[in-house]
């Protein structure tokens, strides 16, 4: 069953807009001229209960105006959207108590109070009775593993503590459907592993719908059966993330630390982007050569200090779907 | 607005109670702040002892009464939290995101928590300015058989203060910055409010029209019952208190449900 259904949902922002200087200011007060941004061009897609759905995009891809018009707090100008069967900007308040939100660049915790302060404001504000409270902020407390620090100011807590504080207080009243818009923006390696072990422990363990926004290739790989891709306000694929990660996530760039000096280094099928006796670096094809080919290869030659492995950037992805689409297009045109 | 069920009132009291709390974390800077208030009291005091003298009057308030009357009008002022910045913050930072998707009402949100740090720093400037005005010019004498009427007024008050508040607050909605708008209100509330003098000292035109406006129901009017209480004004009042209560309200009302259409939730 869709518990999330989107028919052609579009947004378009009007703002004003100024020349530069101060003529420009004086002008834009008398004369104010407006520019037209379309965020979100008419998408269309479904999302089903239990599933965990990975929408991304680069920086202004449309994926946040997106969340918001699901969520109710923006008006679409055009098309129509479902969220557990009701139409998110016309039934805010009601769908407020079956739906969760985590934006990540964006605190729902009161700064100078512990995180409890606020786990029990919003107890209250989703009128969940004292007995099932109880329950619940253990339960999280014992899912996020926050007992040593939910009763500290969340101004003293590190980036990765809090974001586990403000997802655990997006669930306390048992969202069916959870909006996590860029959970992960920040955070260290270890933070952000943890993270994602959280989100699937949620989605498995709870049975939460979630809808996940993210420019990390990482989360998705680790997370997501399924994912949406959106540029400039279009879906440009709909796939399994295995098509995605067979197709479109398979170049690695590889760093390595020596324990010790290492002039000379053979690796064959890889790109070596630099070279020096402490270290090298350099970008994998994975359907050429897999991870562990490369790096037995490496292992026998010198020892290593460190190895850090680089997704490619959303960006990368991303032209790589329009350079292939590009392709295909020039074929069938040719064909 | 939306109407407060019986359910739904616990949601609120918590809100105020965490406002409150967090409050309480400011409490040595908001100590600090009140030298402010000390000093404008100060030279108040001086000014009513030299222009009053021992038997005159101004608005039939000795010199002892004026002093009273600016410590009430005074600390309603500035334990009125500044909303219309956080609220212009929010808009401008896009964290409103994260009020708007809740369930409640936006507006008794933030009444809510215009009324748990309202109470906090009224408290601690009423005690800060009591005791300066009791040590420099005596005891106020307090009509304690009418202090809940008193009270009620004072309550009231505290509503009017925040709806007018918010109202302007909401215009970040339209403007994203409502500052101006606010520099305008405060200087009115200065004049129209009688924070410094009686509105009833003030010549007939100006009495006139700060009858008409709600400054006066919220900072002169509770102000006036606590130094010089009468029936016949507490009636008048209560019902200038309710009335501009209730437009204001509408007004609020009116504006959050156009403005909330309208407003673009900033970042990503």
């Amino acid at each position: 069953m869709a518990v999330i259904e989107v028919n052609r949902l579009h947004k378009v922002f009007r703002t004003k807009t100024k020349e530069p200087g101060l003529r420009g200011s004086v002008q834009a007060l008398l004369r104010p001229t407006y520019s037209e941004l379309t965020a979100v061009k008419g998408i269309s897609f479904a999302v089903e209960e239990g599933e965990l759905l990975a929408f991304i995009g680069p920086n202004g891809a449309g994926k946040s105006t997106t969340i918001k018009m699901l969520t109710g707090i923006l008006n679409p100008t055009g098309g129509t959207a479902k969220v557990l069967g009701l139409v998110p900007w016309e039934s805010r308040l009601q769908l407020a108590y079956n739906i969760g939100t985590v934006f990540g660049q964006k605190s729902q915790l009161w700064y100078h109070l512990p995180a409890i302060d606020s786990f029990r404001l919003l107890g209250s504000i989703y009128e969940i009775d004292s007995r099932e409270y109880s329950r619940r902020v253990g339960e999280v407390v014992e899912l996020f593993e926050l007992e040593d620090f939910i009763k500290t100011p969340v101004r003293k807590l590190s980036l990765g503590q809090r974001m586990r504080c403000e997802i655990a207080a997006s669930i306390l009243h048992r969202p069916k459907v959870i909006f996590l818009d860029e959970p992960t923006i920040g955070l260290d390696v270890v933070a952000k592993l943890k993270i994602r072990e959280l989100i699937k422990r949620l989605n498995e363990e709870e049975k939460t719908t979630i809808f996940l926004t993210s420019h990390d290739a990482g989360d998705i790989e680790q997370l997501c059966k399924r994912v949406i891709v959106i540029n400039h306000g279009d879906i440009i694929l709909d796939a399994p993330t295995s098509y995605l990660r067979h197709n479109y996530l398979t170049t690695k760039i590889v760093n390595v630390k020596f324990s010790a000096p290492c002039p000379e280094l053979s690796l064959s099928n890889v790109e070596i982007l630099k070279h020096t006796d402490k270290g090298v670096k350099f970008r994998v094809d994975t359907k050429v050569k897999s991870i562990e080919g490369v790096l037995t290869e490496l292992f026998a030659q010198v020892d290593t200090e460190d190895i850090s492995v680089e997704e490619p950037g959303m960006e990368v992805v991303i032209r790589d779907i329009y350079g292939r689409a590009a392709e295909v297009g020039e074929q069938d045109a040719v064909g | 607005m939306q109407l407060v069920r019986a359910g739904h009132l616990k949601k609120y009291l918590q809100v105020a109670e965490i406002s409150l709390t967090n409050r309480v974390v400011y409490l040595a800077d908001h100590f600090a702040s009140s030298i402010f208030l000390l000093l404008i009291l100060f030279i108040f005091s001086q000014l009513w002892r030299t222009v009053l003298g021992a038997g005159g009057t101004l608005a039939g308030l000795d010199s002892t009464g004026m002093l009273w009357y600016m410590v009430f009008t005074e600390v309603i002022v500035i334990s009125t939290p500044a909303y219309h910045r956080l609220v212009s913050d929010e808009v401008k930072s896009g964290d409103i995101a994260y009020k708007l998707n809740r369930p409640y009402s936006y507006t008794l949100y933030y009444l809510a928590a215009h009324c748990g740090e309202f109470a906090i720093r009224f408290v601690t400037n009423l005690a800060i300015g009591a005791v300066f005005a009791y040590l420099t010019m005596g005891p106020l004498q307090v009509a304690w058989a009418q202090l809940g009427w008193v009270i009620i007024s004072f309550s009231l008050a505290m509503v009017l203060t925040f709806l007018m508040n918010f109202s302007l607050a909401l215009l970040a909605f339209w403007f994203e910055d409502n500052r101006p708008f606010f520099w305008i209100q405060s200087k009115l509330v200065f004049i129209f409010g009688g924070m410094f003098v009686p509105v009833e000292a003030y010549p007939a035109g100006l009495r006139i029209v700060s009858y008409l406006l709600p400054m006066r129901y919220g900072v002169s009017a509770p102000a006036r019952l606590m130094v010089d209480f009468d029936y016949a004004f507490l009636w008048q009042v209560l019902l200038g208190q309710f009335i501009w209560a209730t437009i204001l309200s509408l007004i609020t009302a009116a504006m959050f449900q156009k403005g909330v259409r309208r407003v673009h939730v900033n970042g990503g």
